[in-house]
């Protein structure tokens, strides 16, 4: 689904990202995970056009990423994208947040109202608040209001950020669970971004391991754990484990 | 020589072009009258006898200088107003070296401008003491002062300061006095009551001269400079309207020096109302039936509540209608934006009064300099809280709008403006409270408003007429700050109102 070809980022001194290649292969959910400024972001970033590589070029479905910003535009309707705290339009309501860029689109009345419904229920989301606004909703109706904007055009692609960043243990894990139910409903490409390593194998099937803007290794969880790269992937595991086990 | 009197005068070319003309139909007669009693009785004295002929006349009173009377004339938007020879020929025409009143008029004529023949007063610098004091004496003429070296002198900080103040008349006259003092000129007419000082300086026709018993001293030497009071008026609407001009033209003569200072004293010291005032003297000197019309409390209010509105809304719409998108643009391109805030840092900076006499050889007198210099002031306040409202906008929901795929144009309706219009709806708040208070100033340029009764209160030192003015002026500030906070809960979209007051 995405291919990345020799792809760069500097922002001023700092090197994001250093040059590499990557595939993403249609159908499954990938997680970028790694420290905090090791890059995963900016990753995510230059898949759906936010960001232009400073090298190399990001394929979409076998096509490069536009240079006009119209077609970038257009390209990016077919990416669903959330990020932590759902990013919503605090003047909108919940529904309007979701259906936005379908009126825009000037979809019908009917199948806008099919399609809220679909993800309504797809989301677990109370019915009823559609109509609140977002400083009316908790943190955890805030995300699912967020995940719905980002499939409400029934993406091929879903970009996540740190979705469930910003949640409550409570909450994150029930939100987890719904999100690992969704995607395996939806079957769609999804690569979702954390730095949390249960997290990651408990949603995704590929695991992309970065560090100081380049990646360490990629493959199952348990591919990592077997056959490390190096040590680091080992610590890194190690690190995520120990106070879990610990306090069990 | 046209050439160079437009220079002198600051009047651009391209200006004399646009002069609006009146149309045949009625006659009609355009007054105006400087910001001091004497020029509103005598510009309401051509009012009336111009009525008086037939035609509709319009008094534009207590407009805020002579340039501004001088330029309204000679752009056509006056036809008449009162002038002094001798403000002609030092201020206006200086450099021409007029030496009589002929070649004055061959001057005016060039600029298609007619002067009557005097009004019969000399309103110029003069030297007066008690009357009882100046009978003890034998005190008639200035020369005579030569012959009592002991009397203390007590002038105007202006008139010892002026090349031909003191100084110059000390020398012409010779005058031996050594108690000479520089006084505030209020304080003068004090210090002649007390007795402190003996001779001050003072107009020919202060209505002061009436009230403390003055005796006003012939300058035999004619060492001042004439002031005689004419009516200057336009060739064009002379030739129009010569039975108006005719009617208008029964004031020359009629008003001598003692007469003027009656009047004045009328209207300064008694706060007799100039329309009557001019009223009783017509009745009096020609037999004019009198009547004057005077308009209640409310219906005055009423009439300057709309001039006022009118100016602070069309100069806030049109605010409204730039400063938006340039804010917009200030906000999307930095180097644009710090160039648009620059200039309108540095409008924001020039002193009202200064921007308004500015626009007059631009736009002439009334409403239109008035509305275009407030809505120059409401620039700054709407620009600036549109870019900071925009710029203020979180990183994350900028990067949401771009990541759905919403072009540009729909980001900034959809997205943007909503969340800044708090921002925006308070600068816009901002500019009309502070277009409600400096509209007050458009009086100055016959704007009328508020402003009118504030104006005539402090040149007539009646407080009760400048709380005319400033009262309702405040009010309406308050009103209109309340209508923005009702207009807030209108415009501003509830969800933003709703974490407002969570995060509150």
């Amino acid at each position: 689904m995405f291919e990345l070809e020799g792809i760069s980022k500097r922002f001023g001194a700092t090197q994001a990202l250093r040059p590499m290649d990557l595939r993403l292969a249609p159908g499954r959910t990938t997680v970028l995970i790694g420290p905090s400024g090791c890059g995963k972001s900016t990753l995510l970033r230059l898949m759906n056009g936010l960001l232009r590589p400073d090298s190399g070029r990001v394929l979409f479905d076998g096509q490069p990423l536009p240079s006009e910003e119209a077609a970038v535009l257009a390209v990016r309707q077919r990416m669903g994208y959330a990020l932590q705290g759902g990013g919503l339009f605090p003047h909108l309501t919940a529904g309007q947040n979701v259906d936005l860029m379908a009126r825009y689109l000037r979809w019908p009345e009917a199948r806008i109202r099919a399609r809220l419904e679909a993800l309504v229920e797809l989301t677990r989301f109370p019915g009823e608040a559609l109509g609140r606004f977002p400083a009316e909703l908790s943190g955890g109706q805030r995300q699912r209001v967020g995940l719905m904007r980002a499939l409400m055009l029934e993406p091929d692609v879903l970009l996540l950020d740190e979705p469930l960043g910003a949640l409550d243990p409570m909450v994150r894990s029930e939100l987890q669970a719904d999100l690992r139910a969704i995607f395996a409903r939806l079957g769609k490409t999804v690569v979702l971004v954390t730095h949390d390593l249960a997290e990651a194998a408990f949603l995704g099937q590929h695991v992309v391991l970065l560090r100081d803007g380049g990646v360490v290794q990629e493959g199952t969880l348990a591919e990592l754990e077997a056959r490390p790269a190096e040590a680091f992937v080992t610590r890194f595991i190690q690190a995520q484990r120990r106070p879990v086990e610990g306090s069990a | 020589m046209r050439a160079l009197l437009a220079g002198v005068l600051l009047a651009l070319p391209w200006l004399t072009a646009c002069a609006p003309q009146a149309t045949g139909a009625a006659p009609e007669v355009r007054v105006g009258s400087k910001k001091f009693t004497e020029s509103v009785i005598l510009g309401e004295l051509v009012a009336r006898l111009g009525r008086e002929a037939g035609a509709r006349a319009v008094h534009r009173r207590e407009l805020g200088g002579t340039t501004v009377l001088w330029e309204a004339l000679r752009r056509g938007e006056l036809d008449v107003y009162p002038e002094y020879t001798g403000t002609l020929r030092q201020e206006l025409l200086a450099g021409r070296n007029l030496r009589d009143d002929a070649a004055l008029r061959e001057a005016l004529a060039a600029e298609g401008l007619r002067m009557s023949a005097p009004l019969g007063f000399n309103n110029t610098y003069a030297l007066g003491m008690k009357e009882a004091e100046a009978e003890r004496l034998g005190l008639r003429r200035i020369s005579q002062l030569r012959a009592h070296p002991e009397l203390r002198l007590g002038f105007s900080n202006e008139f010892m300061d002026r090349a031909d103040g003191w100084p110059a008349l000390r020398e012409r006259y010779q005058l031996p006095q050594r108690e000479v003092r520089g006084l505030d000129h209020d304080l003068a007419y004090r210090g002649l009551e007390s007795g402190a000082i003996q001779v001050t300086d003072l107009y020919s026709t202060d209505a002061e001269i009436a009230a403390y018993g003055l005796r006003v001293l012939e300058d035999d030497l004619r060492h001042f400079p004439a002031y005689d009071a004419v009516l200057l008026y336009r060739e064009e609407w002379a030739r129009r309207n010569e039975q108006v001009l005719a009617a208008i033209l029964r004031m020359e003569g009629l008003l001598s020096e003692r007469e003027m200072v009656a009047l004045n004293a009328r209207a300064r010291l008694e706060r007799v109302p100039e329309p009557q005032v001019a009223s009783e003297f017509l009745a009096r000197e020609l037999g004019l039936e009198a009547g004057v019309r005077s308009d209640s409390l409310g219906s005055r209010l009423w009439r300057r509540t709309r001039e006022h509105l009118f100016l602070v809304l069309v100069s806030l719409l049109g605010a409204v209608a730039v400063a938006v998108p340039l804010g917009v643009l200030a906000a999307k391109r930095a180097r644009v934006g710090r160039v648009v805030l620059g200039l309108a840092g540095i409008i924001q900076t020039v002193p009202s009064l200064a921007l308004l006499v500015v626009m007059i050889p631009l736009l002439g007198i009334g409403s239109r300099p008035a509305i275009v210099a407030l809505f120059l002031y409401g620039l700054l306040p709407i620009v600036r809280n549109t870019a900071a409202g925009l710029a203020g906008i979180p990183g994350d929901l900028r990067e949401s709008a771009e990541a759905l795929g919403l072009p540009p144009g729909a980001r900034l309706w959809r997205i943007e403006l909503p969340l800044a219009s708090p921002s925006i709806l308070a600068g816009i708040q901002t500019a009309a409270v502070i277009n409600v208070g400096t509209a007050t100033l458009g009086a100055l340029i016959g704007a009328g408003g508020y402003g009118q009764p504030i104006l005539t209160g402090i040149r007539l030192d009646d407080t009760g007429l400048i709380l005319e003015g400033a009262v309702p002026a405040a009010l309406l500030a308050l009103a209109v700050s309340a209508l923005f906070e009702g207009l807030e809960r209108l415009m501003v979209p509830r969800g933003l109102r709703v974490s407002q007051g969570r995060t509150a």
